[in-house]
């Protein structure tokens, strides 16, 4: 009950910080703006502390006691790490969560760049109908719930493609813990997702910059060295923010489509995360959410130093 | 150096784009252009009348359907541009941004393999032949040029390599007037002074003038007429090209000829006997440019003014206003005085004559012969 309290005094104490900041940059504003501009300021920053600091807050600190449903929550200091760091199912959901962003990251965000920049070699009717059909089937969890079917390996698509078309043996899929991986990112591949961003940002490089390479003389690929790729770059950048932190954290798309199996084979940090919280160990959940948080930092860190010289900027 | 030859080039543009802009109507219909080693021509039209493309064909960027391209008597139709070793500039630059100005002078002869001594040695060489200055502009990158230094390192990009032929879009309809001005005598320079054949597409008469030994008025993918600006002023081949030539423009009235004399708008005057001889009866257009009219005379028509521009430096003033509800324009020294009526006679020995609603010049006073 002590938390709630917290919450209530950290969330109140939101309107004058917001007040002596407008004070500080503007040369002495009439009361009345300031009151003005602290009100507008009010909403979005109090969403923002009860939704975003807040939580965040609590984490770390109920990561630091044994937080249970029921009896008194002391502090345990790093007690919930210490299980945490020794559990090998935790280090196993790292291995699956590293091998499944290296995958993700490699085949759904370095691919698309380069197929994006060959489809604009494509007459430009072309691509028109190219970009609609990777628009179509861009949906969330009904597609997810779709590829879960075409995977079946009894009556699935990809089965009836590996036994009947390839003539291949029947293959286990997602039910082999070897495979599961990389059949779980194959969709994205097929989605195309960044390579629409790619497209478009492509389509915005004056036609000028390429005719000027060709009457240099270059070709194909130092055009897409020295034009294409410089001029994606700052887009390449945030989307492999976004990718990193939505690989590392991802959850629901593996939960609906093998609910981390076989055999724990494709169970990621996030979910092994809810398990923890449904078997209610919240000091180890939030324990181990401090883990992943550490480490999706320091990867956005280093990927932030790789991309800092930026030409465009 | 090169001597260019355009052989009947027919272009269209089928869509090939993602939104459709196909109006049927080729780009280039059938242009055919010849132009001298070390010759500089003006392509002048305006938006949407092939200029561009033109250039484009010739650079190699586009294929023409049909025609041939030559340089200096070879066919170099459907030869790639990486091949054709020519330079250009565009409108808006085009300079790698990644890269400094430097990479951007070198960028030809990273692509050709040559030695870091050799692109070394000609950047230097260009950056001198460019002028006070330039060195600064090397460093840095195109970003944080102006549009006038981004401009010059464009130019320097392509003389960096002694192109035999140099093609200019538009190269300085970007910057502010006052730049463009200077820019505009500082290209001319390096044009005389290299003896470069050179195309320089724009929409802006005035630098067409400045720039060509001879200009091209294109019109819906045609080429209306080639010549001097003289033989473009006093001898157009089209009504569309009077008009378009000429700033002020020329002032259009329908009139008619009746037994050698012409009747306008109540008055009339005995036609001059070389134009008689050329302009049947009947009703014709008479075109008449601002300075192709006298002052003051009895049998004058009233024009009534809307406003008068004065142009100290010129020593003159224009007056717009008009005759018959048409508009026209009148040259007025430069102290007239400021009234609402004037009165001016024609000057039919300087008058243009056009087939009434068509484009055929029946009569044009020819190129005058000033000393």
């Amino acid at each position: 009950m002590t938390l709630q309290q917290e919450a209530t005094e950290t969330a109140g104490g939101a309107e004058p910080p917001a007040g002596t900041e407008s004070q500080v940059r503007e040369p002495a504003p009439s009361r009345r703006r300031r009151l003005e501009r602290a009100l507008f300021v009010l909403p979005a920053f109090s969403f923002q502390l009860t939704w975003g600091w807040y939580p965040l807050l609590m984490a770390f600190v109920i990561s630091f006691t044994n937080a249970r449903v029921r009896g008194p929550i002391e502090f345990t200091g790093l007690e919930s790490y210490e299980r945490m760091w020794s559990d090998p199912l935790v280090a196993e959901a790292f291995r699956v969560t590293a091998i499944y962003a290296v995958l993700s990251i490699g085949l759904t965000f370095f691919i698309p760049i380069f197929v994006a920049i060959l489809l604009m070699e494509m007459p430009k009717r072309h691509i028109r109908w190219m970009m609609l059909l990777w628009f179509i089937p861009l949906s969330g969890i009904a597609s997810t719930l779709l590829f879960r079917y075409m995977f079946n390996a009894q009556y699935g698509l990809f089965q009836w493609i590996a036994t009947e078309v390839l003539g291949l043996e029947p293959q286990p899929f997602l039910n082999s813990s070897d495979q599961v991986l990389f059949w779980l990112v194959f969709p994205g591949i097929l989605f195309f997702g960044p390579g629409l961003i790619y497209m478009a940002t492509l389509q915005g490089i004056p036609a000028s910059y390429y005719e000027a390479a060709e009457i240099e003389g270059a070709g194909f690929w130092r055009k897409m060295w020295t034009i294409s790729l410089p001029r994606l770059r700052p887009v390449i950048s945030m989307l492999l923010i976004f990718a990193v932190i939505g690989s590392t954290q991802v959850f629901e798309y593996p939960m609906i489509m093998t609910g981390g199996g076989p055999g724990g084979a494709s169970r990621t940090v996030v979910m092994y995360l809810y398990e923890l919280l449904q078997n209610l160990r919240y000091a180890d959940a939030t324990a181990l959410g401090v883990f992943l948080f550490i480490g999706t930092m320091l990867l956005v860190i280093i990927q932030r130093r790789f991309f800092r010289e930026d030409p465009d900027a | 150096m090169a001597r260019i030859d355009i052989d009947h080039v027919v272009k269209h543009y089928v869509d090939d784009r993602i939104v459709q802009t196909n109006t049927g109507r080729p780009a280039l219909d059938d242009v055919s252009l010849q132009v001298a080693d070390g010759e500089t021509i003006s392509i002048v039209g305006s938006s949407g009348c092939g200029k561009s493309t033109l250039l484009k064909v010739v650079a190699g960027i586009e294929d023409p359907d049909q025609g041939r391209v030559r340089y200096d008597g070879v066919d170099v139709t459907g030869v790639r541009p990486q091949e054709r070793g020519v330079g250009m500039v565009f409108q808006d630059y085009a300079l790698y941004p990644s890269m400094k100005g430097k990479g951007n002078l070198a960028y030809y002869f990273d692509v050709h393999d040559s030695s870091k001594e050799e692109a070394e040695q000609r950047v230097r060489e260009t950056a001198e032949r460019m002028g006070v200055g330039f060195d600064l502009l090397l460093g840095q990158v195109p970003t944080t040029l102006s549009g006038g230094e981004q401009q010059r390192v464009a130019i320097a990009r392509c003389i960096v390599r002694d192109p035999p032929l140099f093609l200019m879009d538009e190269p300085i309809c970007n910057l502010d007037a006052k730049l463009r001005e200077q820019t505009r005598v500082e290209i001319r320079k390096l044009l005389r002074k290299f003896k470069i054949t050179t195309l320089y597409v724009t929409h802006d008469q005035q630098e067409a003038i400045f720039m060509g030994d001879r200009i091209v008025v294109m019109r819906d993918g045609r080429i209306e007429q080639v010549g001097t600006f003289d033989d473009l002023y006093y001898t157009p081949a089209s009504r569309f090209v009077a008009t378009f030539i000429g700033s002020p423009p020329i002032s259009v009235l329908p009139a008619a000829v009746t037994d050698g004399r012409l009747q306008l708008a109540g008055a009339s005057w005995d036609l001059p006997s070389p134009v008689r001889a050329a302009v049947p009866d009947g009703p014709v257009d008479l075109a008449i440019r601002p300075e192709g009219w006298r002052l003051d005379e009895a049998d004058g028509l009233a024009v009534s003014v809307r406003h008068i521009e004065r142009l100290p430096t010129e020593r003159a003033a224009f007056a717009y206003g008009t005759v018959a509800g048409r508009n026209v324009t009148v040259i007025l020294p430069v102290d007239h005085p400021e009234r609402d009526q004037l009165t001016a006679t024609p000057d039919l020995d300087r008058a243009y004559f056009f087939e009434p609603d068509g484009e055929r010049p029946l009569h044009t006073p020819g190129v005058l012969e000033l000393f």
